[in-house]
């Protein structure tokens, strides 16, 4: 499988050149020569799913964008990846900056959007430096501009840095940032495709879907959708941490199963240990236990194990994690990057932080276990945003998956 | 407009389409709890109390952010909903400490109230309070950040609704806080809006700290006595004293909004110089009489001028802050008892010039403001005039106008609040809006953008037309400071707009407009088409369309203001002055002081021991607004009630029963003895108003300073309003005091560094008529060559420099500065 | 005389790089520094501290001359970074969070830095570095003077 990654494998793959010789730009090229309708058709026929964790089909978005008569429209890439867990999309901003401008730039005059802006996570300044030559390249050799490739269409792209707030990944919440404001998520409707940035038609995608757009526009639905599964098509990355042997982002079909992932392109867990435990797409999936090998990682198929495919960040335990202390870890990661705008969420995970740490400190309660899980009933699907679900359904899965070690109870297994 | 239809609770509503869930049932009297929403701000949904079940939706919908579908079924308490709430105020009590006793927020507060109806009182969980200190460093307003429950209220209608934005979030998640940037003492307009809107009692009145539990007052709505535009205070009123104000949504014009003076300011009532009892001068000293005594020595005194010198020999002053009864029984008494027309005010100053323009431009007799006509607009025009801060309730429609997507454009010399909301500032000298407005009709005429049908059609447009001809755009931009560009672009954008509004304040204290901006604003209207409407210059006190239409002013042969104070002949013996100061609040002093020292007889009728009150041979104790009935006209030209909510200062009567007395004690009976029946008879007046035909007629009005610097006065003064006070009354309020207490004058970096003038020092102001001292502030918001000063501190007596002008001339005041 | 322009807007947009500007020169996000943003685009300090204090990235109190920002999320701290962070703690007499009294270190505990399949990581300054070790962490670090 190399269609995303396939560029990094050339020597230069940041640089144009390197790009171009290995490919690049074709696509816009060809993109260009068609009716901007046809390619929404195309990609929303190709049931590509957003790649960046809610798996919102990317040709839905584009239709009701591009048939809103609002003008002028907007352009968002996020790329404010910072679920712990998942940097998948790190390789095409640092390795492939080339790939991420042709996706969007297809997508622009696709939806008729004249600027674009990437929302880079402000953890990631090498990528902006590189995004930033590569942006300055592609105005030098036509691929941005007023008159791209001397076919008329104008699309202006900037890189706009964040500043560390998780919660700007969610995109009314990204858009309020851009905007100069404090990133809290906002009402929808409306939503970002019909009033978004500057209350205009704003498409926001992940780096990895945009990414997928120049190869699906070179070889057509059709084609695309033989990659992956029926309901998830095309491929996914992949970024695998923890404990096994080789971590690393893999590009893979949709609906890879977990074991082939872990033993055969991850060469099985750490020091021959024996796998306990693993987060399938960032740390806001719920975690699911080692007999879940079976799995197929799509959309359609992590749910029926009880977790997401999320992000396709996966985080691997063997049998030696203190699996209380991570669901802690996680849960005051959830809690320090709550925006404070709803009541359940600020107030409710701050709760189960504090009940989390003094389990992990030997003084919990015998009703902790119960209170969490109430108190994570308390907070599920009341609030604005996924942030407060995310935690919830993370606390959930610890408890209902590893009861007994969540308990304390000595020497306990899964 | 278009209407939905749902069910609540399993009764059928109507509510507009967009409106949410929330909006639909309260309109229709259903309650959901809610902490985050207002009326006014666009819903927020982060308190996720208002929470209910939506037949066929999974999981339970926040009220607020769902909009209502055609056949939607609702159900707003179910057990499924309560258990949501039940968990939402465990989780907000977590930290909410429980300090209820000692809260003045205790029993009208919402979280308060949803722990009663929906909480228990088990705790599961015992975490750590906040622990911040109180706030009570700032006037008025008084913060408690460990009661804050974060629903942002206080800060979105600072920032969305107010255009202040002085406090925020700060920080993020659950360490969140709201404060001012920088944990200093808050520093604001204060309005106090952020106290009625806040749902707990994070924030509240200082003013009103430990004062009473609520369930001891009794609420009362009054008309708020300070400015034009009538809005309705609440009024707390505990053991006959009021010690509370505040604005209720749904009540009055108003609707719930409120400014510093109308939440604040009720407690000049309280000053210490209140009349309790009438005083007659005797061996030059004021004494306590009955007012058997005084009415009679007045009423002999009175009838000896009356014989010696005839009836046009007496004068009479009325009052903008008392009521239409009031003022109609004092104009009664003079025309009926005493035979003078010589009746006028200090609107003379003020709102007269407005109502002078719109009779000589539309052949109109009455031309209240529209309280919506800002939000009517896409482009809104405003001369020379901080309309946040002479009408502030009106001026929110301004900011709101802007808002919603209409261009505020704001000629004025001076970085005011309106200037800091608009859309475009234009910073023209001050006291040229007549002619920037002249300069636009120039290009207006002349690029051919007006309705040629209709101005032409009107009486002297030639005679426009010649005289906007020295007004070019170089010429213009000459005088104004604003570039010929911008002038031009200005008349293009303002005559090409789908509706357009220009609107002005007519304060009597304000110098740097005349009667012919305001013509020129009516030949703008005019010239393009639009209605008499589209110029909106509003009334200026509570009353003041009230006093002006009971005719408190010369109907025939009668003597105007000038005349009767600043004339040199001394035909007048006899002045009888209600409800005003004119030594303090009238322009020029000296000539005043001169003038009323020349009387033969000085009665002052009023609340207050003024300064010209000392002067009086005869003083008269009045009852304050809220110690006696009667009506206000707003300036929307709205007739409101106020009501004898407390009882009266000493032995003082209202106004109004004086005239009663005191005509009978002159022998004549005016044959009206109670409220009632002079309402009638003034409603009988009222009624005619406004039912004329309009005529128009283009009135060429140029730009002339009546004093230009010099030399000798080489900065120009300009008297200014400012937002915490109105008139002089404001400043007997403790409460508004303690915000803005005392007069300044602001001047440039530039002109500081010119004469050598310290921030906060003190300095000396010279006109030709006095000096004062003033104390300096250095402001960037205010241009070169000028200085501006508030003219509401009687102490300061600002009027010591100015001049009165009633005309078309700007009178602005040449001064000199230097240090003290 | 001149003719403003307001459009609050699109100034709030230019919040972000701004702050980023101040925080360059100032070193941190100092009373004076959000001042000076406040005044630039003529918006109320509150609005600009509200912001700021919203993102992570803008330091709330000053640092020192190099920033030490080790990951302390999930995967590096199954890869042993809280080790790491207590051995620099240790080393140079400061809790997370703090300063060295000589003003060379300020270390920071990070949420995720996107290098799980490396970690544990670090961010010096601006520079990246994973697959720490205890022995690379002091190595690196001699690097910084």
């Amino acid at each position: 499988m190399n269609i995303l990654l396939k560029h990094i494998e050339y020597p230069e793959s940041t640089e144009l050149k390197g790009y171009c010789e290995s490919g690049g730009y074709k696509a816009l090229s060809k993109a260009l020569d068609m009716k901007p309708s046809d390619i929404v058709d195309e990609v929303r026929r190709s049931g590509l799913r957003g790649r960046g964790g809610a798996g919102f089909p990317a040709g839905m978005k584009w239709t009701i964008a591009s048939m809103d008569p609002k003008k002028p429209k907007y352009l968002i890439c996020n790329a404010d990846e910072g679920e712990p867990g998942t940097f998948k999309d790190k390789p095409i901003l640092e390795k492939n900056p080339h790939l991420l401008i042709e996706g969007m730039a297809i997508s622009a005059y696709a939806i008729g959007a004249e600027y674009g802006y990437i929302y880079l996570r402000g953890e990631y300044p090498e990528a902006k430096e590189i995004l930033e030559k590569a942006i300055i390249d592609s105005y030098a050799a036509g691929y941005l501009g007023d008159n791209i490739l001397g076919k008329g269409f104008k699309f202006h792209l900037f890189v706009y840095f964040g500043a560390g707030a998780y919660i700007c990944g969610e995109e009314t919440a990204m858009i309020e940032s851009l905007q100069g404001k404090r990133g809290q998520p906002r009402i929808k409707p409306p939503f970002p495709v019909n009033e978004g940035f500057l209350a205009k038609p704003t498409v926001i995608n992940n780096v990895e879907t945009f990414a997928n757009i120049p190869y699906l526009v070179e070889v057509g639905a059709y084609a695309y959708m033989k990659i992956g599964t029926p309901e998830s098509p095309g491929p996914k990355l992949f970024s695998v941490s923890g404990s096994v042997n080789k971590p690393g982002v893999y590009e893979l079909p949709m609906g890879t199963t977990l074991r082939e992932i872990i033993y055969e392109h991850c060469g099985g867990i750490k020091d021959g240990k024996k796998l306990k435990a693993v987060i399938p797409g960032g740390v806001s999936t719920p975690i699911m236990t080692a007999d879940t090998l079976d799995c197929p990682m799509d959309f359609v198929n992590l749910p029926k194990y009880g977790s997401m495919l999320g992000s396709g960040g996966l985080i691997v335990f063997d049998e030696t994690a203190d699996l209380r202390k991570v669901c802690l870890r996680i849960t005051e990661f959830f809690e320090h990057e709550s925006c404070g705008k709803c009541t359940p969420c600020r107030e409710g995970v701050g709760w189960l932080s504090s009940i989390l740490k003094r389990m992990c400190s030997g003084e919990g309660k015998p009703e902790d276990v119960e209170l969490l899980l109430e108190i994570s009933k308390n907070i599920l699907g009341k609030c604005f945003c996924a942030l407060g679900d995310g935690a919830a359904i993370v606390v959930q899965g610890f408890v209902n998956n590893f009861r007994p070690e969540m308990e304390g109870r000595a020497g306990a297994q899964a | 407009m278009n209407l939905v239809e749902l069910t609540i609770n399993g009764k059928t509503v109507k509510a507009a389409k967009g409106a949410t869930i929330l909006q639909a049932a309260l309109k229709n009297g259903i309650y959901i709890p809610n902490l985050c929403y207002d009326r006014r701000l666009s819903p927020y949904g982060g308190c996720r109390m208002c929470v209910v079940e939506v037949e066929g939706q999974k999981g339970l919908s926040a009220a607020c952010s769902t909009q209502i579908r055609e056949g939607m079924v609702v159900f707003t308490e179910t057990p499924v909903v309560a258990k949501s709430r039940k968990a939402v105020l465990e989780l907000l009590l977590l930290h909410h400490p429980l300090d209820c006793p000692v809260c003045d927020k205790a029993g009208e507060c919402k979280l308060q109230d949803m722990a009663y109806k929906y909480g228990s009182t088990s705790n599961r969980f015992s975490a750590s309070r906040k622990d911040e200190p109180e706030r009570l460093d700032s006037p008025v307003v008084e913060r408690n950040p460990n009661r804050c429950i974060l629903c942002g209220l206080c800060v979105r209608i600072c920032q969305d609704h107010q255009g202040v934005g002085a406090i925020n979030f700060i920080g993020r998640g659950f360490k969140t806080k709201i404060s001012p940037a920088f944990e200093e003492t808050l520093d604001c307009e204060f309005c106090g809006q952020c106290i009625d809107v806040c749902p707990v009692g994070a924030l509240g009145s200082k003013t009103y700290r430990f004062m009473s539990r609520v369930w001891y007052m009794n609420e009362e709505e009054m008309i708020c006595p300070y400015c034009g535009c009538g809005c309705t205070t609440n009024l707390s009123v505990r053991q006959g004293k009021i010690i509370r104000g505040r604005g209720k949504e749904g009540v009055g014009i108003n609707d719930g909004d409120l400014c510093g003076k109308g939440r604040y300011g009720f407690d000049y009532i309280y000053a210490e110089n209140r009349l309790k009892t009438p005083m007659i001068r005797k061996e030059g000293n004021l004494v306590r009489a009955s007012w058997d005594e005084a009415l009679k020595y007045v009423a002999e005194r009175m009838g000896s001028i009356i014989e010696k010198h005839g009836p046009a020999s007496v004068g009479a002053i009325g009052s903008q802050r008392c009521s239409i009864e009031d003022n109609f029984m004092l104009q009664k008494f003079m025309r009926e008892a005493v035979g003078t027309d010589n009746i006028d005010s200090a609107a003379r100053f003020g709102y007269a010039k407005a109502h002078k323009a719109m009779e000589k431009s539309f052949g109109s007799d009455f031309m209240p403001i529209g309280w919506e006509a800002p939000l009517n607009a896409k482009f809104l025009l405003v001369i020379e005039s901080d309309i946040t801060s002479a009408m502030p309730v009106w001026g929110l429609n301004f900011i709101l106008a802007r808002n919603n997507g209409a261009h505020l454009a704001v000629a004025d010399s001076k970085e005011t609040k309106l200037v800091r909301n608009s859309s475009q500032w234009i910073r023209l000298v001050p006291g040229t809006g007549v002619a920037l407005l002249n300069g636009m009709m120039k290009v207006i005429i002349d690029e051919g953008l007006y309705d040629k049908e209709k101005a032409q059609g009107i009486q002297n447009f030639s005679a426009l037309e010649s005289s906007l001809k020295d007004y070019t755009p170089a010429a213009v931009s000459a005088i104004t400071g604003v570039s010929e560009d911008e002038i031009r672009n200005l008349a293009r954008e303002y005559s090409s707009a789908k509706s357009r509004l220009v609107a002005m304040t007519s304060g009597a204290s304000e110098n740097i407009k005349s009667l012919n901006t305001m013509l020129a604003g009516a030949n703008l209207v005019m010239l393009l088409g639009d209605s008499p409407d589209t110029l909106q210059i509003p009334a200026e006190f509570s009353n003041t369309l009230g006093m002006w239409s009971a005719g408190v002013r010369p109907a025939e042969q009668g003597k105007e203001m000038q005349e009767m104070l600043y004339a040199k002949d001394a035909s007048l013996k006899a002045l009888y002055i209600m409800g005003e100061n004119p030594i303090v609040t009238f322009h020029d002093v000296a000539a005043v002081e001169n003038t009323l020292k020349g009387m033969e007889l000085l009665v002052v009728q009023d609340i207050f021991l003024t300064d010209t009150a000392k002067m009086a041979d005869v003083v008269l104790p009045a009852c304050s607004w809220a110690e006696k009935d009667g009506t206000f006209m707003s300036a929307a030209g709205a007739v409101q009630k106020i009501r004898k909510i407390v009882k009266e200062t000493g032995e003082a009567i209202p106004d109004w029963e004086i005239f009663v007395r005191l005509s009978k004690a002159m022998g004549k009976d005016l044959g009206l003895n109670s409220v009632a029946e002079i309402s009638a008879q003034v409603s009988e007046k009222l009624s005619t108003l406004g039912k004329n035909d309009l005529k128009l007629s283009f009135n060429p009005a140029a730009y002339e300073l009546i004093e230009n610097s010099s030399s000798e006065f080489p900065m120009l003064l300009v008297t200014a309003n400012i937002l915490q006070h109105s008139g002089a009354l404001s400043s007997l309020s403790r409460n508004l005091d303690s915000v803005v207490s005392d007069a300044y004058l602001e001047l440039s970096p530039a002109d500081a560094e010119k004469y050598k003038i310290i921030n906060e020092s003190y300095v000396k102001v010279i006109s030709k008529r006095g000096e004062i001292l003033l104390k300096a502030i250095i402001s960037n918001e205010v241009p070169e060559k000028t200085v501006f000063v508030p003219i509401h501190f009687a102490h300061a007596k600002v009027n010591t420099l100015t001049y009165p002008a009633v005309n078309g001339g700007i009178p602005l005041v040449p001064v000199r500065i230097e240090p003290a | 005389m001149i003719v403003k322009q307001r459009a609050y807007e699109a100034k709030e947009a230019l919040l972000m790089p701004a702050l980023y500007a101040a925080q360059r020169e100032h070193g941190w996000m100092s009373p004076e520094a959000m001042k000076s943003v406040a005044r630039a685009l003529d918006l109320p300090p509150a609005t600009v501290k509200g912001f700021a204090t919203f993102y992570d990235m803008f330091r709330k109190k000053p640092v020192g001359k190099h920033v030490i920002q080790l990951c302390t999320n999930v995967t590096c701290i199954l890869s042993g970074s809280e080790d790491l962070l207590s051995m620099l703690s240790d080393k140079f007499g400061i809790a997370p969070n703090e300063t060295t009294t000589d003003g060379r270190f300020s270390l920071v505990a990070m949420e995720c830095i996107g290098a799980c399949g490396t970690a544990p990581a670090m961010i010096v300054n601006t520079d990246f570095y994973e697959n720490l070790t205890k022995e690379s962490i002091f190595s690196i670090l001699e690097n910084y003077k």
